[in-house]
């Protein structure tokens, strides 16, 4: 492994769950000198656990990222949100060109840039690895990662500070909103759905295992500038194996499926939403008082029951049912040869720690 | 000397320090009802805020130092972080003033013990703002308990977590170099005060926190009693919890939520009731103002506060032997789970 202690590091994105889980493990097990880059000190009450310095900043904002880098060796950078293009632009791209362009000016080291596995698109082929072309799909948060990932790519040209890309898949583990807490809560309410009875390929990487590739990133001598990393957890599972342990901490022991050939395009969904199109169009043309309040009631009653037996009511974008439907393997030869990943945390004890973190949370009970 | 010159059927002049939060939602809404007080300043090192706030109140004065205003006044609330909360209890009563200060009172025990002995030595009035002394229902159980109509002890579980949210101005509560400890220090602190003033000093402790050697987050505490009585209380400014007391005794039971001042159910003689102990519309600008009401008084008739400092600086020693057992446990290899108490 490496050896952290006494190295100044900044981490961006510290209040996030990767970053905050980065951050803690640098501060506890490694004792490096942690600064953590908050924008709201409101979300520190994991951060403030451990013994490091919190700094209020955010990386749209050049000075903040100035006095936050200033007398770091490594930075961390965990910046990631969604939402829409603008947003996605501003902070995923321009905050990492910002951070870039300050981590530089201080004299950092090295960078250690966390983007995603989303800049390939939904559709790996099988056996992909970091020669996959990244591509842009009209989603706002894979084209700005894919952008930053660009600007990275010329950055490196003309600057000596070494920048390591790391591509997650989908991070699961304990504070994990969208991966954990979201589809636990949806589950318990019985809105979570497998998709194709949960056959397609699963590639996630539990937090840990990834924090253990970060920190491999941040210190492991030779890594040319510009390299890029796909991360994930050793061997993949179905969406199935992935999904009903999660369901069984909730007392399901099984979930409603999805078919991935019921895209938005499909005739049925087509019809589904002309239905409901046309539902809400009486409801706002016609008055649902009155004598005639039935004429205009009854269709929208039938128009609502009648779309229930369709079973078209999903959760998933389009996107999402590819992501969940594909079946592919992906190469992580590189970031175990030259990186030295080794994922340590097997998926059952991963399920573990959830499980356990979640009751103590009371999350579940 | 303030008090020599202050008549004492005259009101107190009263400034308040530090306005954050807590100032501006209960302590300067709450001198406009006290007959007892006047409020003559505000003092803040953000003077602009401060500047607001007096003119929102309709308070006369704005200052950012308590030296700009203390040959003015009688007494000080002193709501800042509590690390300057003790150089300034100092400071206030070498100038003849009386003090009821924000809990937790100092950042250690120490500091109060210094505390104590300054305003005795000034022979003024130390109180300190443990609020929930003035819910009524936690009173009228309380007295109940006192009587002997409850009996023994038997368990007590108090449940105290809410994603963390208060509207903090300066985030000291979050911050390493101004307070020692986290959830437990700053807003367990309520429910310690309830276990000390009903059942006196535990014989023994067990306590667990999340700390990875800074604030902790997640508390679990276990105190056992001399007559066997258990008291568990869990803490959190992570995750929601069920924000209750429920007290068992030998002969009834009295449960409460954590933040309601008024109702209680009573379980006594083999029945169980739920009450309204008080018909007044309670809040905390009408608590703080009862709390407020007290220690004036207390300073005008020279008699005990209900909270005096002695009191509020036995919660701090507790607190402190909690920090101290948790500080030799043995680091785990691998970092603990996010949250989860070891």
């Amino acid at each position: 492994m490496v050896n952290y202690a006494g190295v100044h590091v900044l981490v961006t994105g510290a209040t996030g769950f990767i970053g905050a889980r980065l951050a803690e493990r640098l501060a506890f097990e490694e004792k490096a000198s942690v600064r953590a880059l908050v924008r709201d000190m409101r979300k520190s009450v994991w951060l403030s656990r451990s013994p490091m310095e919190l700094v209020v900043g955010d990386v749209t904002e050049k000075l903040s990222l100035e006095k936050a880098v200033a007398g770091c060796d490594i930075v961390f950078h965990c910046v990631g949100v969604g939402g829409s293009s603008e947003t996605c632009q501003a902070v995923n791209t321009e905050g990492t060109r910002n951070v870039l362009e300050a981590a530089q000016a201080a004299g950092v080291k090295r960078l250690v840039y966390l983007s995603s596995v989303a800049v390939y698109g939904p559709s790996l082929p099988d056996h992909a690895d970091e020669t996959a072309p990244s591509l842009r799909t009209g989603a706002s948060y894979g084209d700005s990662k894919v952008e930053a990932e660009e600007l990275i790519s010329r950055f490196v040209l003309d600057h000596s500070m070494t920048v390591i890309v790391l591509q997650p898949t989908f991070v699961w583990g304990p504070r994990s909103e969208w991966f954990t807490v979201d589809p636990i809560r949806q589950m318990a309410k019985g809105a979570w759905q497998l998709v194709d009875e949960g056959q397609g390929t699963c590639h996630a990487v539990y937090v840990d295992n990834l924090v253990d590739a970060i920190m491999l990133a941040g210190l492991r001598p030779s890594l040319k500038s510009g390299e890029k990393f796909l991360v994930t957890d050793d061997q993949p599972c179905t969406w199935g194996e992935f999904w009903l342990p999660h369901a069984r901490m909730v007392g399901k022991s099984s979930l409603p499926s999805f078919p991935s050939t019921r895209t938005t395009k499909h005739p049925i969904r087509l019809l589904h939403r002309w239905l409901w199109k046309f539902r809400d169009w009486l409801g706002d043309h016609c008055p649902d008082s009155g004598p005639f309040r039935y004429v205009v009631l009854a269709p929208r009653f039938v128009i609502r029951k009648g779309t229930a037996l369709l079973r078209v009511e999903t959760i998933y974008s389009d996107w999402d049912l590819i992501k969940y439907a594909r079946r592919y393997h992906l190469d992580i030869a590189k970031a175990k040869t030259y990186l030295g990943y080794n994922p340590k945390v097997s998926r059952a004890d991963g399920m573990q720690e959830i499980e356990r973190w979640l009751r103590d949370q009371r999350i579940i009970s | 000397m303030n008090s020599d010159i202050h008549a004492k059927d005259a009101p107190l002049r009263l400034a308040i320090v530090g306005c954050g939060a807590i100032s501006e939602q209960a302590h300067i809404p709450a001198a406009a009802r006290v007959d007892e007080v006047r409020l003559a300043a505000l003092v803040d090192t953000d003077m602009t805020h401060a500047k607001v706030l007096a003119a929102q109140f309709n308070v006369p004065t704005a200052v950012s130092s308590l030296q700009d205003c203390w040959d003015d006044i009688d007494a000080v609330i002193l709501a800042t972080p509590p690390h300057v909360r003790s150089k300034l209890a100092l400071q206030s009563f070498s100038k003849g003033l009386h003090v009821l200060c924000e809990k937790p009172m100092a950042n250690s025990s120490a500091e109060c013990v210094e505390m104590i002995a300054s305003a005795r030595m000034a022979k003024r009035t130390l109180a300190v703002a443990h609020t929930y002394r003035f819910f009524p229902n936690r009173a009228y159980a309380r007295t109940l308990y006192k009587s002997g109509r409850l009996g023994r002890m038997i368990s007590v579980h108090i449940e105290q977590g809410d994603p963390f949210g208060w509207p903090t101005r300066t985030l000291y509560t979050l911050r390493q170099n101004m307070v020692p400890g986290g959830v437990l220090f700053n807003e367990g602190i309520h429910a310690l005060d309830l276990l000390w003033w009903w059942f006196g000093a535990p014989e023994s402790f067990d306590y667990q926190d999340d700390s990875l050697g800074g604030l902790e987050s997640n508390t679990h505490l276990t105190l056992k009693y001399k007559e066997g009585g258990i008291a568990h209380f869990r803490l959190s400014r992570t995750c929601s919890l069920k924000n209750k007391v429920a007290m068992q005794f030998e002969k009834g039971f009295v449960a409460f939520p954590l933040y309601e001042m008024a109702g209680l159910t009573l379980e006594l003689n083999g029945q169980s009731k739920q009450l309204v102990v008080h018909t007044t519309p309670w809040d905390y600008v009408e608590i703080a103002a009862r709390q407020l009401q007290d220690f004036a008084l207390a300073a005008i008739q020279d008699r005990p506060a209900i909270v005096p400092g002695e009191e509020g600086a036995i919660v701090i020693e507790m607190i402190e032997s909690y920090y101290k057992k948790a500080a030799q446990r043995v680091r785990p290899a691998r970092t603990p789970l996010p949250g989860v108490t070891w």
